[in-house]
This record gives structure tokens, C-alpha cells and sequence, in this order.
């Protein structure tokens, strides 16, 4: 991607307010941490699996 | 120019900064965890390089000089933790928290307490790891890789070792959620994903990969934990458990770490390169898609690591092939970061140096990577120093020496002053000497059979130890130079402007130097990004 077009193109973007990106925030965080613990849970589960 | 004078002149009037250690116990500020995390691996990679020179002078000659076989065991086992759990992840993490927000317009981290809590879990951890040197049974001795059985018969070090680890992994995991949170929502207006400098985008990818495989190690060695004190047979065959299994679930963690490692460092070259060759960087797009696929393969090559455990033959060829691809996405990188220097206007600063000598000695430790992922010839190699020479190119010339490069090119921003050019060639110079000849004589070790993880080797491999040894002794007491550059940096020296170097392109260089201690409290102009870029 030509990189001024695309400069152009996400400042014709307008802010969100601050309340938006904090939600948006948590949640990304939140959905991480969930995804990290799935796979802690995830390979601990496979390995009872595979051993009972 | 305006619109940064008008930045510059508004930090003047409120850029205080927190006083005594309150500052550090209690920091928020990305720049102030930054530098705590950089200071950390810094004392950490001499730490690990004190083991790593107790290892080398025990194998300056054959016979048992100065440590027992057992303490030897704990040397090799420790300085690979310290090294790539205290000294060169939190390097990245101390780059990305000083150099992510300042290079995509953001004021801060995303999650400035949770950034606090990551990094002061860390002197904890190793404080426990460390503490083992100290306890009856000695510090864990069964490699990084915490095989069982072995692992098992640690003595009191073993609950230690594996808090220990759950520790770093869950700081790990804080910082790469912070990272994405970050990069993801903190962008200012008109800074696109597809114009993120490399730096950023390398280290997105990284911060997926943690979250992907730290989870997994910490699985592994939890379930080794309920091995070892509460009855379960995971790990134990006598129990219907599988040891091997264990080598997997390490391996899907273990093989991306080492692009966890590595990424972030290919930023690093993909910022210098063009700053010094003063051209755009030669394809930034495929550099972006060649991070995703390395990454994206580095999930699917875990038991090259196990060739000689026993597979399938089709699980031998998928393993071999599929480590193989790796080679061409790389090879783009290496081959776009040749193309931008082609025609350049080169200049070979501290920062250049590194970055060349990364780009020539890396490659080196990726084509003895190739031999390994021959199923054949692995079967030779494996556990031979070939092996301990290949992941000691791709990571001392390669992770470590990216990182110096990253200092040498970010330090005038962060100090506002100039580095001793003169005393960091000396450095690059002895660093260059001191590596190569303390790894290139172990690939000979490897190929004419010395295994590693040795106190004792037959006469036939003296005359290349001793080469290895005197090299291991130069480059680490040229290290001793790095901390007296930046310490002499950060008391004074030349005042350099907002550009440090005349062909640095990206938004940290259009703030003052040294950087405010908050910046970009108001977004970059449109104006100011488009200059940032080049434009």
C-alpha cells in the first residue's frame, strides 16, 4: 500500500472520545487474558487427555 | 516544524517528573518502566555472562579445573535462563515501552499499572531463580529445557525454579497484552497500521507470540509441579504418563520463543538500515508479511528439536520441510535489507555496525539452522556444539547485538546528548572479534563430535576450546565498555537536535531531544506524521 495514501486515508478518521477507546481497551485486554488462559487450560486439558 | 515547536514549548511548561525512588516503585510512565526494564536486563546479562565465563574457563582445557560436574550442570542450565528470560526479553520489553508510544503518537502505554505490575514482578522472579545457587541440592542443573525425569531430581531449587518461570511468563504475557492493547487502540489519527515503523509491527507479532506460547510453559512446568508433589503421572511413564510429551508441549513453546527472541530485533535492523543508508526501507510491505509468515511457521516446526527422540518418517519430512520454508521469508528480509543499502549513501556508525554485523553473522547461525532441520544430518548433530554454535549466532550476533544497535541509535533521543562514537566502535569492533572467535571454533567442536552440556572433553578438542575460551573472555569483558558509553552518555556530551541522525525518518524523531517525559499528550497534525514518514 502506498503508505501517503494510506496516512490520508486513516486521518480522515475521526477521534473516537476518550469513554469509547477505554472500553475498547479493556476489552482488547480482557479478550487477550482469555485467550492466554485457553491455551494454559487448553494444553493442561489435552495432557489429562492424553494420559487418562 | 510548527506544530512540534508548539508540542515542545506545552511539555516545558508541565513536564515534571515524580521524585525519588517513589518514582520507580510506583511508575506509570512508559518511558520510566522502559528504562527499569533496560536497566534490569542489563544486569541480568552480566549476571548470565559471569556463568557463561565460569562455563567457558572450565572448558579452557580438558580435565576438572575449578567447578564440580553438578555446578557446571546448574552454570549451563542457569545462564541460558537468565539470558533469554532476564536479559533479552526484558531488553525488547524495555524498547518496546520507550520507543512503542513515541513511535505511534501515543501518550502512554494503554495499561500504564498493569505495565508497572509486569516489570516489578521480574526482580522477584529471578530472585527466586537466583536464590537457588544458595539452596541444599544446588540450583536446577537439567538444561533450560527442564526435561523429565530430570528435572525431577532437583532438590529444594525445584518449586523455586518453577515459581520462578510462572512468574517471568506471567510478566511476559502482562507486557505483550499491554503491547497489543496498545499498538491496536493507541494509534494517533493517520498513523495506519500499514505505516507503523517495522519496529512496531515486529513487535505486534511478538506480543501474539507470547501470548500464544508463554501460556503453554507455564502449563508444562505446572503440570511438572503436580509430577513432583502431588502424585500425577504426567510426565512419568511408570504412571501411564509420557516424557516425551513434555518435549512436545516445551517445543510448541520453545521454538516460537525463539522468534519471540528474534522479531523484534529484525525491527531494529529494519529502522537502522534505512537511517544509514539514507533510502526507504526496500519493501516494507513483504518486510511486514515476512514477520507474519515466520511467525505463523514458527508454530508448525516445533519437533525439528526432536528428530532423534524417534517420529514417524512422514512426521520427520513434514517437521524437516516445514523448518525449511522458514528459510524464505527470511531470506526476504535479508535480501530487502540488502537492497536498501544498494545504492545507499552509506555511513557506518555504531548503530550501522551492528546492525551489518547482525545481518552477516545471523544469517550465518540461520544457514547452520538449515543443516540442523536436515533429518539425516541432524542425527549427527544434534546435541553437539554445531548446535550450541548455531542458537548462540542467531542469538548473541543476532538478538543481543540488535539490541546494542537499538541503544546506540535511540540513546541521543533519550539523553538529548551524543554518545562517544570513538568508544562504540571499540566496543562494535572487540564485540565482532570477541563473538566469532568464541562461537565459530564450537560449529568445528560440533562436526568433529565434543557434546555439549560437558565439564570434560576428549584431549582431541583442547586446541579449538582454548580458541573459544580466549574469545569468550574478549567479548565479555568488552561488555564492560556498554554500560560506560551509556553512562557517560546520560551524564553529557554533544547536544543533538530532534533528528539525531540525518536520514532517521518516524515520529519519535520529530520530538525534542531528550524526549519529553510525557509526549504526544495531543496527538501528532497530519502534517507532523507526513514528516515523520518522509514525506
Amino acid at each position: 500500500m502506498n503508505q501517503r495514501s494510506a496516512i490520508e486515508q486513516v486521518a480522515a478518521v475521526p477521534h473516537d472520545d476518550d469513554a469509547a477507546r477505554r472500553a475498547r481497551v479493556r476489552r482488547t485486554a480482557i479478550v487477550l487474558g482469555l485467550v492466554a488462559l485457553g491455551f494454559y487450560l487448553g494444553f493442561i486439558l489435552l495432557a489429562v487427555m492424553k494420559s487418562s | 516544524m510548527a506544530t512540534t515547536t508548539v508540542h515542545s514549548a506545552d511539555h516545558d511548561h508541565h513536564d515534571h517528573k515524580p521524585r525519588g525512588i517513589g518514582r520507580w516503585l510506583y511508575a506509570t510512565n512508559h518511558k520510566d518502566i522502559g528504562t527499569m526494564y533496560l536497566v534490569f536486563a542489563c544486569i541480568m546479562f552480566f549476571v548470565g555472562g559471569t556463568m557463561a565465563l565460569v562455563i567457558r574457563a572450565e572448558l579452557f582445557q580438558p580435565g576438572l579445573q575449578f567447578v564440580d560436574p553438578a555446578f557446571f550442570n546448574s552454570m549451563t542450565t542457569m545462564h541460558a535462563l537468565v539470558m533469554i528470560f532476564g536479559a533479552v526479553m526484558p531488553a525488547w520489553t524495555g524498547l518496546a515501552n520507550w520507543m512503542i508510544p513515541m513511535q505511534v503518537g501515543a501518550p502512554d502505554m494503554a495499561l500504564p499499572r498493569l505495565n508497572n505490575f509486569s516489570f516489578w514482578i521480574l526482580p522477584f522472579a529471578f530472585t527466586l531463580l537466583l536464590a537457588t545457587l544458595f539452596v541444599p541440592g544446588g540450583a536446577p542443573a537439567s538444561g533450560w529445557t527442564m526435561y523429565p525425569p530430570l528435572v525431577l531430581q532437583t532438590g529444594d531449587a525445584f518449586p523455586f525454579l518453577i515459581f520462578a518461570v510462572h512468574l517471568m511468563g506471567a510478566s511476559s504475557i502482562l507486557g505483550a497484552i499491554n503491547v497489543v492493547v496498545t499498538v491496536m487502540n493507541m494509534r494517533a489519527p493517520g498513523v495506519g497500521l500499514l505505516n507503523m515503523p517495522l519496529f512496531v509491527w515486529t513487535w505486534l507479532i511478538t506480543a501474539y507470540l507470547l501470548i500464544a506460547t508463554m501460556p503453554v510453559l507455564a502449563g508444562a512446568v505446572t503440570m511438572l509441579l503436580t509430577d513432583h508433589f502431588f502424585g500425577t503421572t504426567f510426565f512419568a511413564a511408570s504412571g501411564g504418563g509420557d516424557p516425551v510429551m513434555f518435549q512436545h508441549i516445551f517445543w510448541f513453546f520453545g521454538h516460537p520463543e525463539v522468534y519471540i527472541l528474534i522479531l523484534p530485533a529484525f525491527g531494529i535492523v529494519s529502522e537502522i538500515i534505512p537511517t544509514f543508508s539514507r533510502k526507504p526501507l526496500f519493501g516494507y510491505g513483504a518486510m511486514v508479511y515476512a514477520s507474519a509468515s515466520i511467525a505463523f511457521l514458527s508454530f508448525i516446526v516445533w519437533a525439528h528439536h526432536m528428530f532423534t527422540v524417534g517420529m514417524p518418517l512422514a512426521g520427520q519430512l513434514f517437521f524437516m520441510l516445514s523448518t525449511m520454508l522458514i528459510a524464505i521469508p527470511t531470506g526476504v528480509k535479508v535480501f530487502n535489507w540488502t537492497a536498501t543499502m544498494w545504492r545507499g549513501s552509506l555511513t557506518f556508525e555504531a548503530p550501522m555496525l551492528f546492525a551489518l554485523s547482525f545481518l552477516f553473522l545471523f544469517t550465518i547461525g540461520g544457514f547452520s539452522g538449515l543443516m540442523l532441520a536436515i533429518v539425516p544430518a541432524d542425527f549427527q548433530y544434534h546435541d553437539s556444539y554445531f548446535v550450541v554454535a548455531h542458537f548462540h549466532y542467531v542469538l548473541v550476533p543476532g538478538a543481543v547485538f540488535a539490541i546494542m544497535a537499538a541503544v546506540y541509535y535511540w540513546l541521543p533521543k533519550w539523553t538529548g546528548n551524543m554518545y562517544d562514537e570513538g568508544l562504540a566502535k571499540w566496543h562494535f569492533w572487540l564485540s565482532t572479534i570477541g563473538v566469532n572467535v568464541l562461537f565459530f571454533p564450537q560449529h568445528f567442536l560440533g562436526l568433529a563430535g565434543m557434546p555439549r552440556r560437558i565439564p570434560d572433553y576428549a584431549t582431541q578438542f583442547a586446541d579449538w576450546n582454548m580458541v573459544s575460551s580466549v574469545g569468550a573472555f574478549l567479548f565479555g569483558f568488552s561488555q564492560l565498555m556498554f554500560p560506560y558509553i551509556v553512562w557517560k552518555c546520560v551524564k553529557g556530551g554533544q547536544k543533538i537536535g530532534n533528528r539525531a541522525w540525518e536520514g532517521a525518518h518516524g515520529l519519535e524523531w520529530e520530538l525534542p531531544s531528550p524526549a519529553p517525559y510525557h509526549s504526544w499528550d495531543t496527538p501528532p497534525s497530519r502534517d507532523v506524521i507526513a514528516r515523520g514518514a518522509g514525506h
